[in-house]
């Protein structure tokens, strides 16, 4: 897959979770109020069961915009 | 001694202190005394008046609780979060005198209708305090909670309810004043308050608070270790996420918690055992309801202890069984009586026993939960009146028919999802367009946890004979729905790798 289609899938999976239509790619939890600790919780669940990207204590508080998720799935 | 602020005054030459980790801000409790009394004096209510609080968890938070119950108002906490359009209704039905809060938005929806106070403001008028004489039989606290019907429903707590309760947790946990207790959940609901805040002002033992699971996850055990805790609550979905973060804590001390308790909705099994061998602490699994507070204690330190029960009654109050597998609970926790709603009370308050909603069992002395009796979404603790949802789901104009259930969910237990029937479910592209347009009707009018994440369209829901949703098979239904889906989207994924 490409960057381009990893950000469509990225945005896709944290759109749903937010109950929106279509996320932009500079979204994120200061922009975003649908983001907030349940929504986080469980996006970096989907990501990790998406992208099999290992969370842990030093990358916990990394998923809280679409920019630093895709420097994660991307990396 | 009338009061939880009776006992907290006995406790006031203790050396102890609360102190909040994000700001580091510590203030002894003879501080947080007198902020509760000049809090108390710049407000200057009649006792009996309902004081709402929708703050984030805060050393002042705990300075207008004391305040409340030193001046026989009616402590009213909400969650922080709730959306404006949901506050709205909540505070038609409480009509509080005053609303404490520091959200702009909410300052900007109410100002012309309640009296606000944003606590960075300043407490109002510098008066001399006079405490209240408080009769233990008045409403101490207002805890809401969506009603059966989606209509809110508040529960009252006397100040004997309360004292009694908070006694006998500290009896039934072995509380002292030598505990650190942290408390971290949000306390517009009612696990911190009962676990940890409140039996912390009335033994006199040092309290740890911090905003909440999200400012503290990366360093939730270093936290237990650093200030020495000995105890703290928390809900299954932090348990989830704690289990999935895999902290190395070989080189921390953990010897000073006692255990963990973990409430509000259902434990898995197989989690808190993931837990208790990653991590070398014990979790316990806790009951109660906001009608009752805690009810039982789960004490792993017991010898012979096995998990999977909700432990022994606390000695507050009896737990049986009733015929139909319902758990009835009597005692001077039970509440006195829901908000404008005399009705409802004699509904599930019978002969003095509070009827659960809940089936349980009880073997060898020990009592078990079993499952749900009434209709609720439990979301990461967080109880959800499907009806609520239901009644705005309706207001699309081509839903025809709807269920809202929880689906099973592997981080907070449960998931918003909702099974729609609409005129014609044949396009693919209406479909879409309508499950996002009732997604946005549920964002404008609740709060982001309930707004359905699933939407499922169905040719027909499953009912009973008398034509009543059979929300089990709803739910099993979506969850076969989800299976399916992923695995398509797993084997589509497979392929194209």
């Amino acid at each position: 897959m490409n960057n381009k289609s990893i950000s469509i899938e990225v945005r896709s999976i944290v759109a749903e979770i937010l109950a929106l239509s279509d996320i932009s790619e500079d979204a994120s939890q200061e922009n975003t109020p649908e983001w907030d600790s349940m929504a986080y919780i469980s996006i970096v669940s989907a990501i990790e069961d998406e992208y099999g990207i290992e969370i842990s204590e030093d990358n916990i508080d990394d998923f809280g915009s679409i920019e630093e998720i895709l420097r994660k799935v991307i990396a | 001694m009338v009061t939880i602020a009776d006992f907290f005054e006995k406790n006031l030459y203790k050396n102890k202190s609360i102190c909040e980790i994000e700001t580091g801000k510590v203030k002894s409790f003879s501080e947080v005394y007198k902020g509760a009394c000049e809090r108390a004096s710049g407000l200057a209510l009649k006792k009996g008046s309902v004081v709402t609080v929708v703050l984030p968890n805060s050393i002042e938070y705990i300075e207008y609780f004391i305040a409340s119950m030193l001046s026989g108002w009616i402590f009213n906490p909400l969650p922080f979060f709730t959306q404006v359009q949901e506050l709205d209704k909540i505070l038609l039905y409480t009509g509080p005198e005053v609303l404490i809060t520091n959200r702009e938005d909410i300052k900007c929806n109410f100002n012309d209708r309640y009296v606000i106070i944003d606590p960075k403001d300043g407490i109002g008028n510098h008066q001399e305090f006079v405490k209240e004489m408080v009769d233990e039989d008045t409403p101490a606290a207002l805890y809401y909670s969506s009603g059966t019907t989606g209509s809110p429903k508040g529960v009252l707590y006397s100040h004997k309810n309360m004292v009694s309760l908070i006694s006998s947790v500290i009896r039934g946990f072995c509380f002292s004043e030598k505990d650190r207790q942290l408390a971290f959940l949000p306390y517009g609901h009612t696990a911190s308050i009962n676990y940890n805040i409140l039996p912390a002002l009335m033994v006199g033992c040092d309290l740890y608070i911090s905003q909440g699971f999200e400012g503290i996850r990366g360093r939730f055990f270093k936290i237990l270790s650093e200030y020495k805790i000995t105890y703290t609550e928390i809900v299954p979905t932090v348990l989830l996420m704690l289990n999935k973060l895999n902290i190395d804590v070989s080189n921390m001390d953990l010897s000073n918690i006692s255990f963990i308790g973990c409430g509000s909705s259902s434990l898995p099994l197989s989690a808190q055992s993931e837990f208790m061998d990653k991590y070398g602490v014990s979790i316990a699994n806790l009951y109660g309801l906001s009608e009752t507070g805690p009810s039982h204690v789960d004490d792993p330190r017991i010898q012979g202890w096995s998990q999977g029960t909700i432990g022994n009654p606390l000695d507050v109050n009896k737990c049986k069984i009733a015929d139909d597998g319902e758990i009835l609970l009597k005692g001077e926790n039970i509440f006195i009586g829901y908000y404008k709603n005399k009705k409802l009370y004699n509904e599930v308050v019978k002969n003095g026993w509070f009827h659960t909603g809940d089936l349980g069992m009880e073997k060898d002395g020990k009592f078990y939960f079993v499952d749900r009796k009434k209709d609720l979404i439990i979301l990461g603790g967080i109880n959800i009146i499907p009806m609520e949802i239901e009644d705005i789901i309706y207001e699309h104009p081509e839903v025809l028919e709807c269920a809202v259930v929880g689906m099973d969910s592997d981080l907070h237990g449960e998931e918003v999802a909702a099974a729609v029937i609409i005129q014609d479910c044949s396009l693919e592209k209406d479909k879409r367009v309508i499950s996002q347009e009732i997604k946005d009707i549920c964002k404008k009018r609740l709060s982001n946890y309930k707004v359905p994440k699933k939407i499922f369209f169905l040719k027909s829901l499953p009912k009973t004979h008398s034509n009543k949703i059979i929300r089990r098979k709803v739910v099993e239904i979506l969850n076969a729905i989800k299976f399916k889906k992923r695995q398509g989207v797993k084997n589509e994924k497979n392929s194209r790798d």
